[in-house]
C-alpha cells in the first residue's frame, strides 16, 4: 500500500490495558481498564492529525504510547518504517529525539528548580551532544524562535507567566529537532488572549520546522483551527475519522454530532440545535457491548446493542464507526 | 437590563464595589469599581480572563474572602428579597451584614457553585449527609424529609440511582458527578440567587451542555437569578441575559449579549472575540492580542488595557475612560476613549 511508505506514523489495532489490582500487595488483577482497544490510523509527513474526546476516551494515553511512556498490550507502532513496540529502553533510545511530546500544564512540566538554560540544554546534552558554546548558540536560537528573549536563560520557571512557561515547553520539545510531535492538550490550561498566541507560534514553527503532530484537545473550536485531519476518540475506539472540512461539515457519526452541537457559541442569533446526551462515559473497564456509544446515542437501534460496527470508509479518506452512517451522507 | 420589568425592584443591586488586597508587594485592586443589577429570573454573566476579578467580587458579596489580605474599600450590594419565600421585607446591604446574618442568607437565599469540585466536597462525609445538611440547617427540615428532597435533587442533577449514590463518599465520583453534586447541593435550598463560578470549566462539553440546560430549567421553573462566571465566552452567551466583560477588575462593557459579541464597543471585547478559534473561520493566523494582563499592583493610571490595546490613543495612557452609551444604546455601557 502506499499510504504505508508515505506515512512517517502508522499505529495498527494499538490496545492499551492499564490492570486493576487488588487484594493483599495488590496481587490479585481484577480486571483491565482498556484505554486504547483496537486504534489503528496512520500520518504522512507534515500533516497534522487533531485527537479528540471527552475525558477517559484514551486520547491521551494513545500519545504517551507512541512516545513510549505506556506499555503497549497488543497492536503496533510504526515509525518511518521501524517498528517501535516491543523495544527496550535502550532500543528506544534512538527515537526520542525524533518523537517528543508537549504537556498540558506548563506549570507542573517544568522544574522549577532548573534554570530555562538548564531546561533546555539538557535534551541537547542528552541526544546531540556538541560543545558548550555550540549549545548555548543553540538556546539562545531556539529560546527566540518560540518568542522568547535570549536574556531570560538564567531565569527559572516560576519567573514566567503561563504562557510564557508553555513557550518554553515547546522550546524544549523543538530543540531536538524533533520529525513528529506529541501535543498533549497544550493550550487548554492557558487563558483566551493567551491560547490565540500559542497557537499561532504552533503553526509558525510546524511550518519552520517541517513537523507532523497529534495534536489531542477536548476543544472542538481549537482542533478545528490545527488539524489538517481530526480522529473522534470514544472509550478507546476511533467513531470517526476525516479530513477537518468533511467532519465538521458534514458529521457521520451521532457521537461527533452531538460534540459539535454541544460546543457553546457566541453567535446568539442562528444556533444550531443542540444535541443532549444522556448520561456521562462509561468506564473503560467495562464498556458496553456492541457499539460502546450505543447508551448514550439518539439514535441507537436493536443491533447497535449488540453487534460492534466497524470504522468504514463512507467517503473519500470519511471514516465512521457506525451502522446508520450512510443516513447523514 | 431586560427594560420592561423598571418597576419591580432589583434582587440585587450592586454600586461600585472595589475590593483591594493588601500585601507585601503592595495594594493588589482586584476589583475596583464594578456595579449591576439582577432581577427575578435574569442571568448575568462575567466574562475575563484569570486575574480580572470576577471571582473576587462574587465571594466579596458571599463575605467569604479573608479580611485582611482582602479589604472592600467601597460599594453597597443591596439584596432584596422582598419577593423570596422567607421574606425579609427590608432590603439589606450584605457588605455590611455582620457573619451570623450572611450565614442564614448564604446557602439559604444565595448559594454558590465553586469551581474546584474535587477539592469543595469533605471527602469524610456521605454525599446525602453533606446535602440533607443544607436543609437541616437552613430551614430547619427534619431529617428524613431532608434525605429524601437530596434524592430528588439527585435525580434532577442527573446523577443515576440517586437512592443507592446517596450514601457514597465523594471519592466515589468521577469529576463530573461531584460538580453535579455541588450543584444539586447550591439547588436545594431552591435559592433566590445562584453564583456560579466557572460551573463547568472542568467538565467535558456533553456533560457541559446538560448542566447548562438543568440550570435554564431552573431558571424558569423556579424564578432563580444567577450570576455564571467563566472565561469561555459560549457558556456565557448561551445562558446570560446580560454580560459584564471584565479587564483587570473593571467591567470595561455591560450590556445585552447579542449586541456584546456581534458588535463590541471595547477594543479588549473586539480583540477576545477575534482571537477566539472559531468554526469555519479557516487555518488563517489568529489576531492574537498581544502581551499579558496586567499586574494588579501596578496598574497605569490611565486604561489598564492600553499597553495591548491596538486603538489607543495618548490620552489612554493618563485617564481612565468615564462610563459611556452610545445613543441609540442606552443599556449598553462601555469604557474607552475610542469610537471602534
Amino acid at each position: 500500500m502506499s499510504i504505508s511508505e508515505r506515512s512517517l506514523l502508522k499505529i495498527s489495532d494499538l490496545k492499551v490495558h492499564f490492570p486493576i489490582h487488588k487484594g493483599v500487595f495488590w496481587q490479585k488483577e481484577i480486571g483491565t481498564v482498556k484505554a486504547v482497544d483496537g486504534v489503528s490510523l496512520s500520518l504522512v509527513r507534515g500533516e497534522v492529525l487533531g485527537l479528540v474526546g471527552e475525558s477517559g476516551s484514551g486520547k491521551s494515553t494513545l500519545g504517551r504510547a507512541v512516545i513510549g511512556l505506556n506499555r503497549v498490550r497488543s497492536g503496533s507502532i510504526w515509525f518511518d518504517g521501524a517498528e517501535l513496540t516491543g523495544l527496550s529502553r535502550k532500543q528506544f533510545q534512538p527515537f526520542r529525539s525524533k518523537i517528543q511530546i508537549i504537556f498540558q500544564d506548563p506549570y507542573s512540566s517544568l522544574n522549577p528548580r532548573m534554570t530555562v538554560y538548564d531546561i533546555l540544554s539538557e535534551p541537547l546534552r542528552i541526544h546531540d551532544p556538541c560543545g558548550k558554546s555550540e549549545r548555548r548558540r543553540r538556546v539562545a536560537e531556539m529560546l527566540e524562535q518560540v518568542g522568547l528573549a535570549a536574556r531570560h536563560v538564567n531565569r527559572f520557571p516560576h519567573e514566567f507567566s503561563g504562557g510564557q512557561r508553555q513557550r518554553i515547553a515547546i522550546a524544549r520539545a523543538l530543540i531536538v529537532r524533533p520529525e513528529l510531535v506529541i501535543a498533549d492538550e497544550p493550550v487548554s490550561a492557558l487563558d483566551v488572549s493567551i491560547q490565540a498566541q500559542i497557537l499561532n507560534l504552533l503553526q509558525d514553527l510546524r511550518r519552520q520546522f517541517d513537523l507532523t503532530m497529534i495534536f489531542i484537545s477536548h476543544d472542538l473550536a481549537v482542533v478545528e483551527h490545527i488539524s489538517d485531519r481530526v480522529a473522534v476518540m470514544y472509550l478507546g475506539k476511533i467513531m470517526e475519522i476525516a479530513g477537518r472540512d468533511g467532519l465538521y461539515a458534514k458529521p457521520l457519526n451521532p457521537y461527533t454530532q452531538a460534540l459539535i452541537s454541544a460546543v457553546p457559541t457566541i453567535d446568539v442569533t442562528h444556533r444550531p440545535k443542540r444535541i443532549i446526551l444522556n448520561g456521562i462515559i462509561p468506564s473503560p473497564n467495562n464498556p458496553p457491548s456492541g457499539c460502546r456509544f450505543h447508551t448514550r446515542c439518539p439514535h441507537a437501534e436493536v443491533r447497535c446493542r449488540t453487534e460492534e460496527p466497524p470504522l468504514a470508509e463512507f467517503a473519500p479518506a470519511h471514516s465512521s464507526a457506525c451502522w446508520f452512517s450512510s443516513r447523514w451522507m | 437590563m431586560t427594560g420592561n420589568s423598571t418597576n419591580t425592584l432589583p434582587l440585587l443591586n450592586v454600586k461600585d464595589l472595589r475590593v483591594h488586597f493588601h500585601t507585601r508587594h503592595g495594594v493588589v485592586r482586584a476589583v475596583d469599581g464594578i456595579s449591576f443589577e439582577i432581577r427575578r429570573g435574569e442571568v448575568l454573566g462575567i466574562v475575563g480572563e484569570s486575574g480580572s476579578g470576577k471571582s473576587v467580587s462574587c465571594l466579596a458579596l458571599m463575605g467569604l474572602l479573608s479580611v485582611p489580605p482582602a479589604k472592600i474599600e467601597s460599594g453597597t450590594a443591596v439584596f432584596n428579597s422582598s419577593t423570596g419565600r422567607t421574606a425579609t421585607n427590608t432590603p439589606i446591604d450584605l457588605l455590611k451584614l455582620d457573619p451570623d446574618s450572611l450565614r442564614r442568607i448564604r446557602g439559604n437565599h444565595i448559594s454558590m457553585i465553586f469551581q474546584e469540585p474535587m477539592t469543595s466536597l469533605n471527602p469524610y462525609m456521605k454525599i446525602g449527609d453533606q446535602l440533607s445538611e443544607v436543609l437541616m440547617t437552613h430551614e430547619k427540615t427534619a431529617e428524613e424529609e431532608a434525605r429524601e428532597c437530596a434524592v430528588q435533587m439527585l435525580d434532577r442533577v442527573g446523577i443515576p440511582d440517586p437512592r443507592i449514590r446517596i450514601d457514597r463518599y465523594p471519592h466515589e465520583f468521577s469529576g463530573g458527578m461531584r460538580q453535579r453534586v455541588m450543584i444539586a447541593m447550591a439547588l436545594l435550598s431552591r435559592p433566590d440567587v445562584l453564583i456560579a463560578d466557572e460551573p463547568t470549566t472542568a467538565l467535558d462539553v456533553t456533560i457541559q451542555a446538560q448542566i447548562l440546560e438543568l440550570i435554564r430549567e431552573l431558571k424558569t421553573e423556579i424564578g432563580m437569578s444567577v450570576i455564571l462566571i467563566s472565561h469561555a465566552m459560549g457558556v456565557v452567551a448561551d445562558l446570560s441575559d446580560q454580560i459584564i466583560v471584565m479587564y483587570a477588575g473593571r467591567a470595561v462593557e455591560h450590556g445585552a449579549p447579542g449586541r456584546i459579541f456581534q458588535h463590541p464597543a471595547h477594543p479588549y471585547t473586539k480583540a477576545l472575540i477575534e482571537s477566539m478559534p472559531r468554526a469555519g473561520r479557516g487555518r488563517d493566523k489568529l489576531p492574537a492580542i498581544s502581551g499579558a494582563p496586567p499586574d494588579l499592583a501596578s496598574l497605569p493610571g490611565g486604561c489598564a488595557f492600553e499597553p495591548r490595546c491596538s486603538y489607543a490613543k495618548s490620552v489612554c495612557r493618563d485617564v481612565f475612560p468615564d462610563a459611556r452609551s452610545r445613543a441609540e444604546e442606552p443599556d449598553r455601557r462601555f469604557h474607552c476613549h475610542v469610537d471602534i
